[in-house]
């Protein structure tokens, strides 16, 4: 009879026996797909950056030294060289000149977020469907073209960025069971199962159109969605629909749930989405915002006021 | 790992990933082989790991995590082909017959054909936990990691694994072949 010791001495030894190496054609099978494999929407996207000509350089340069002048000059004290000073506003605006978001803790004040200049979301809808993904799931109504929607907003102390495209709480992120966040995007096809497995990971099966009516109605009639009754909604002077989606508690077999994609992910069990899905000028943006139940009431009143200093540029 | 490679390889650099495949491929296939028991099942594992790492990378959020979470997406497309296929044909390196066996050469031909059908009743979960702990050398804590699992969970599977191996070991045909071997 053997021993514990025996049979784990007896099982190591057979397990180091047997095939070490990849053969090469598989190894190139699996670059050869590389060039048309699109890498998964991240949540925090990969940034490809397009490249800049020398008048963007200059511009962004000259951005720099602009508000490096500005910081020193409100660095300066108020009776300094340059004379007294109005007070800071304690209540950052949108209005103000704004800063760009970057990824990191944010010192209160406006910043300007460009979104969509940005691939966020992975290019599975474009017509490279992941090897195992649904072949026909090429349309997903993400449009797919950089563009330069301009989104101003103001926010408040123990906020940080996450790339140029989103903001969460610092510290805590977006992490459940109190985390928030706030992201933008464009809607999109949503996949019939949200919970995604190994055996369910293909790309969205449920077409979406274009329209404000068209993501709002698809999240509504959902069937395993909690969401809402979509009703009228105007934010940063533009017209919409307002969904509150309620997601599962227990998420921990999926890999991840993803309610649409390109999208956001389930960043925890039980979370919140809120959603002003607008038309600006006829193209389609979605504005959400993200809590639980336990985030402070402090920390969703800040979330809320952030959404609510929202100024839109198309 | 090299966490620069990976963090070039999640912005989408195809260079980077390569080196990253390069460096990773023989570890992941050594492991799907050990998990799957088949040369076939475990390459076309190891190439969806492989494409899940290049797809899913920009979703890995902690670069240094990487050996971890590519562990598991390899136990994932282990899962995938076990399911998708049914090939469970024996892959039993089998010793000449023409040469001379000591008798405890004879007792490991056993001993691995006794290990080879009780590995396969185990199940993909208990198969994964049993090959990254002891093939891998990974502690506990960091196998429950790689799979994603309460460590609890792979206590009580590492447990029932190797009660199942240790009975293999244990099953009859043992005293029997070294019988038919005096």
């Amino acid at each position: 009879m053997s021993t514990d010791r025996d049979t784990t001495r007896i099982v190591r030894s057979w397990l180091d026996e047997g095939v070490t190496a990849l053969p090469d054609r598989v190894l190139d099978a699996v670059l050869d797909q590389v060039p048309t494999t699109p890498q998964r929407r991240a949540w925090w996207p990969a940034r490809r950056f397009p490249p800049m000509n020398r008048f963007a350089r200059f511009a962004v340069v000259a951005a720099a030294v602009v508000t490096l002048a500005v910081i020193g000059y409100n660095l300066l004290p108020a009776t300094g060289l340059f004379g007294s000073r109005a007070t800071p506003e304690p209540t950052p605006s949108p209005a103000a000149s704004p800063m760009t978001l970057h990824s990191g803790t944010l010192t209160p004040g406006a910043y300007l977020v460009t979104p969509f200049g940005l691939r966020l979301g992975s290019d599975r809808c474009a017509g490279n469907p992941s090897p195992s993904a649904n072949p026909a799931a090429s349309g997903c109504s993400d449009p797919r073209s950089d563009d330069s929607t301009r989104i101003t907003l103001a926010v408040p102390d123990g906020w940080a960025g996450i790339d140029p495209t989103a903001i969460w709480l610092a510290g805590q992120g977006s992490t459940a069971p109190s985390g928030a966040a706030l992201v933008f995007g464009r809607g999109a096809w949503l996949h019939s199962d949200p919970c995604l497995t190994a055996e369910n990971e293909g790309a969205p099966d449920i077409p979406v159109g274009p329209t404000v009516d068209d993501f709002a109605s698809a999240i509504a009639d959902h069937p395993t969605l909690d969401a809402t009754t979509p009703v009228d909604v105007t934010l940063a002077g533009y017209s919409g629909k307002y969904i509150d989606l309620q997601l599962p508690a227990d998420i921990s077999a999926c890999h991840p749930y993803f309610p649409w994609e390109p999208g956001i992910y389930a960043q925890g069990p039980s979370q919140r989405s809120h959603l002003w899905i607008l038309d600006v000028d006829g193209i389609r943006i979605v504005v959400q915002s993200m809590d639980y139940a336990s985030t402070s009431a402090e920390r969703r009143a800040e979330l809320q006021a952030i959404v609510d200093s929202i100024r839109i540029e198309p | 790992m090299d966490t620069q490679l990976v963090v070039r390889a999640q912005s989408g650099d195809q260079q980077a990933f390569a080196s990253l495949a390069m460096a990773v491929g023989d570890r992941l296939h050594a492991v799907a082989h050990r998990i799957l028991r088949d040369t076939d099942l475990a390459e076309d594992a190891t190439q969806q790991a492989l494409l899940s790492v290049w797809r899913d990378l920009p979703q890995l959020r902690d670069p240094a995590r990487f050996d971890a979470w590519s562990y598991r997406l390899l136990v994932r497309a282990c899962y995938a082909e076990a399911r998708r296929t049914h090939r469970w044909a024996p892959n039993l390196r089998l010793l000449p017959t023409d040469e001379p066996m000591a008798s405890d050469s004879l007792g490991a031909v056993v001993d691995r054909d006794q290990l080879e059908r009780g590995f396969r009743r185990l199940s993909i979960d208990h198969r994964a936990v049993v090959v990254l702990h002891h093939y891998l050398d990974l502690p506990l804590p960091e196998v429950a990691e790689a799979l994603g699992v309460p460590e609890g969970t792979v206590r009580s599977r590492l447990h029932h694994a190797m009660r199942g191996l240790r009975a293999a070991l244990d099953a009859d045909a043992r005293p029997t072949a070294r019988e038919a071997a005096q």
